[in-house]
């Protein structure tokens, strides 16, 4: 009788609890729906707040040179991630900004993305975050940037890049005079690959290329004009694994794939095993030649005035292009308040001869243009042959084929979780080419975007 | 969120206090005073539950059903994400994995270690309940070295495993028993520390009579203890399900430093949910998918309550 009572005082008591669960819930959700919405007061507020710039560690001694020409500018400087590896700080930030408002002052006005794809993350559906920089900067200035594939897109330009990431072959001049003498480099992609096929017979345990890395796609794919994430506008993608220049490209990796190393160069591995002392050829960013090759330490390389740049090689189609790897974006996001001072801050840093031509501040080759010779002088004394592998670098830095397109998802990732396990299981680039595709097409559509074959 | 590590550890009287049989005299011990204490305390833990439980759920039902097609268009276009089934069917095979031999190992173990000495099993106790000490991201970085056959301390056995480097260990086929041995290690302690209090708090009378009836080591074991311990087990079943379905931590961290080879940022159902949030913009999607893992561990805990008969009141 007792237990009775006391269910049925549980009860009472449970409604009331259940009563109060609704009420604190429901005030809860109307809180986080009242900051959703802006407040007047913040737009009022916009005259007096400073112009908020995210920026990475890599943009410091940029940051540093503006606050020496620019004394007295208001400006608040956020040191963060730069979304390095897509780490999607920026995505996850923009989203939370998109819920609660982008307050002038707190929420960024300027961002630095190392990611040079998330131009057309950020720049379109859902996002739809970054403003068009047309109207901002002179068409004179923006149009000599390289690399601006990136950046323009259905016609609005969402961002400047600051370096330009073209990939050009890297030679280690005294393997190659050691395994190939009286010969040159390869300028084709067959020529790459019977030359992979003869160090396989003659030097096993020297390569000619990483394969089985994220980016991989970047270099072989788009290196080849491989249609497989080509934007044609208007949120539709051409995705076409069958054409000969995605498939001529795989074949001829196939058919020198014990040439690659499957250490990738930011691995423990690469290092351990002396892998760059290894690497008698290496299609890569123009970074990556001071980056993994000319440090004698951090990576195990084979040290200063060996590795040489060469063109990287003519696309079976017989088109003179290469692949991109990396380059950072200077973008203005469209809720700033104060578009103008922002479209001058990001103008300055990509443009200024201050910070773009001196090497001790910017470590990749500028994007635009003007600057890039100064800073090409730099590379004296890193490098073997110093004047053929400034020419090749130029070259290359012009030649990045621009269908390869900034889409609202990474292809990094997608080559990652799908084609490089079968790769390191011991698969084809060629069978992994429909999975890729696939996923390609599947993130395009989870995206809202409609894919043509 | 990482896998949770088991309750505070307790000692046995007071667990046993919590395990049932004293439950039902509660109002006796009770009286006046002291039971406007116990409504005091449980009114703090009701009030965080109300704000970081009850709260963030009712918003993620009014994000779910408030998509921009209609009640129902955040679940649908949840269920037919192309990467919807490959997370859940990660996270059935490292729950089947973990489950059965977290269940199985942490009740084998903490029986045989109650039937050494109380010293050993002391010792034995503190040893295997260190790993649970590293919070969840911290033993994970431990188990990247653990993992990487160039760096691991037990490189040798890698080795022997056939794989040479980082990326070859954590092939996508081996990550749900990764993730199981990495969760096991975190939790399994904890729990072992846990059913060694209740099995303290087994009447020594009872012992003595089965084994004055006869019974051997490992029949007093199957017969009389575990019987005894059986809400426990539930117990670890209900909050392990739910922590299991909610795996974050792990892959997440593991797939950073793998670079982003083989290990997906969607890899685990709460990943994709994150994913869809924060990289696609879409809270009401990933509400209804964060619910789908509500119910999914609803559904088990009252399977297992009920089963279990965990608050059966003798």
């Amino acid at each position: 009788m007792r237990s009775l009572i006391h269910r049925k005082l549980w009860r009472g008591h449970s409604l009331w609890a259940m009563l109060t669960v609704l009420v604190v819930a429901g005030a809860s959700v109307g809180s986080a729906l009242a900051v959703a919405v802006p407040s007047a007061s913040a737009k009022a507020k916009t005259s007096s707040a400073p112009l908020v710039v995210w920026y990475d560690a890599a943009r410091a001694a940029f940051v540093k040179e503006y606050k020496k020409t620019h004394p007295g500018a208001n400006v608040k400087w956020v040191l963060y991630s730069g979304d390095a590896n897509g780490d999607g700080t920026l995505q996850s930030k923009f989203a939370l900004y998109n819920r609660v408002g982008w307050k002038p002052g707190v929420a960024p006005d300027v961002v630095f993305d190392e990611e040079n794809y998330e131009g057309g993350w950020l720049g379109e559906p859902p996002y739809n975050d970054l403003l068009n920089l047309k109207p901002y900067i002179s068409q004179s200035v923006w149009s000599k940037d390289d690399g601006l594939g990136d950046c323009l897109i259905d016609g609005k330009l969402v961002c400047l890049r600051n370096d330009d990431a073209a990939n050009v072959l890297w030679v280690n001049t005294k393997l190659w005079s050691q395994f190939f003498p009286g010969q040159a480099p390869p300028t084709t992609w067959a020529q790459y690959a019977a030359d992979g096929q003869a160090l396989i017979k003659s030097h096993p345990g020297y390569y000619i290329g990483e394969f089985g890395q994220p980016w991989d796609a970047e270099t072989y794919l788009w290196g080849n004009e491989c249609p497989i994430n080509e934007a044609s506008g208007n949120q539709v993608l051409t995705d076409n694994p069958s054409s000969p220049n995605c498939t001529k490209i795989a074949g001829l990796i196939d058919s020198a794939l014990g040439a690659f190393t499957p250490n990738g160069p930011f691995t423990t591995a690469w290092v351990t095993d002396g892998t760059a002392q290894k690497m008698v050829m290496d299609i890569g960013a123009i970074w990556q030649g001071s980056a993994i090759y000319a440090s004698g330490t951090g990576s195990n390389g084979p040290g200063t005035n060996v590795m040489e740049a060469y063109p990287p090689p003519v696309a079976t189609n017989g088109a003179h292009v290469t692949g991109s790897i990396g380059g950072g974006l200077w973008m203005v996001t469209s809720h700033t308040q104060q578009p103008k001072a922002a479209a001058a801050l990001v103008e300055y840093m990509d443009t200024s001869p201050q910070i773009q031509e001196n090497p001790t501040i910017t470590q990749g080759l500028p994007a635009y243009a003007p600057d890039q010779d100064k800073w090409l002088k730099s590379l004296n004394g890193v490098f073997a042959n110093s004047g053929a592998t400034e020419a090749a670098i130029k070259k290359a830095a012009g030649e990045i084929w621009t269908g390869w397109s900034p889409v609202p998802w990474s292809v990094e990732s997608i080559f990652g979780d799908v084609a490089t396990p079968g790769l390191i299981a011991g698969g084809s680039f060629s069978s992994a080419l429909t999975a890729l595709s696939t996923n390609i097409s599947s993130a395009a559509q989870s995206a809202g975007w409609q894919v043509k074959k | 969120m990482s896998i949770p590590s088991a309750p505070a550890v307790t000692s046995g009287r007071k667990s046993a206090a919590r395990g049932g049989r004293a439950a039902g005299t509660r109002e006796q011990l009770a009286p006046g005073g002291s039971r406007s204490a116990g409504y005091f305390f449980v009114a703090l833990y009701v009030l965080l539950l109300l704000l970081l439980g009850v709260a963030p759920v009712v918003y993620a039902v009014y994000l779910a059903l408030s998509g921009s097609g209609g009640l129902t268009s955040s679940f649908t276009s949840a269920f037919s994400d192309f990467r919807f089934a490959s997370a859940f069917e990660h996270i059935l095979e490292f729950m089947v994995i973990w489950l059965v031999s977290q269940t199985f190992l942490v009740v084998a173990l903490v029986l045989m270690l109650h039937n050494l000495s109380q010293r050993v099993g002391a010792a034995f106790r503190f040893l295997f309940y260190i790993p649970g000490a590293l919070a969840g991201a911290a033993s994970v970085i431990v188990w990247l070295f653990m993992l990487d056959p160039t760096a691991s301390p037990f490189g040798f056995i890698l080795h022997w495993l056939g794989y040479a480097q980082f990326d070859n260990t954590v092939a996508p086929g081996n990550l749900p028993p990764i993730f199981a041995i990495m969760a096991f290690w975190t939790g399994a302690g904890g729990w072992i520390v846990v059913m060694y209090g209740a099995l303290n708090n087994i009447p020594h009378e009872l012992l003595e009579a089965a084994q004055i009836d006869g019974s051997n080591a490992f029949q007093t074991a199957m017969q009389i203890k575990l019987p005894l311990i059986r809400k426990w087990i539930v117990y670890m079943l209900v909050l392990s399900f739910a922590g299991g379905t909610q795996l974050f931590v792990e892959p997440t961290v593991l797939g950073s430093a793998a670079l982003g080879v083989g290990i997906s940022k969607y890899w685990s159902p709460n990943q994709l949910a994150w994913f869809i949030a924060s990289e696609y913009d879409n809270f009401n999607e990933a509400a209804a998918l964060s619910l789908v893992l509500l119910v999914l561990g609803l559904m088990v805990a009252a399977l297992l309550v009920w089963r279990g008969r965990l608050f059966e009141v003798e």
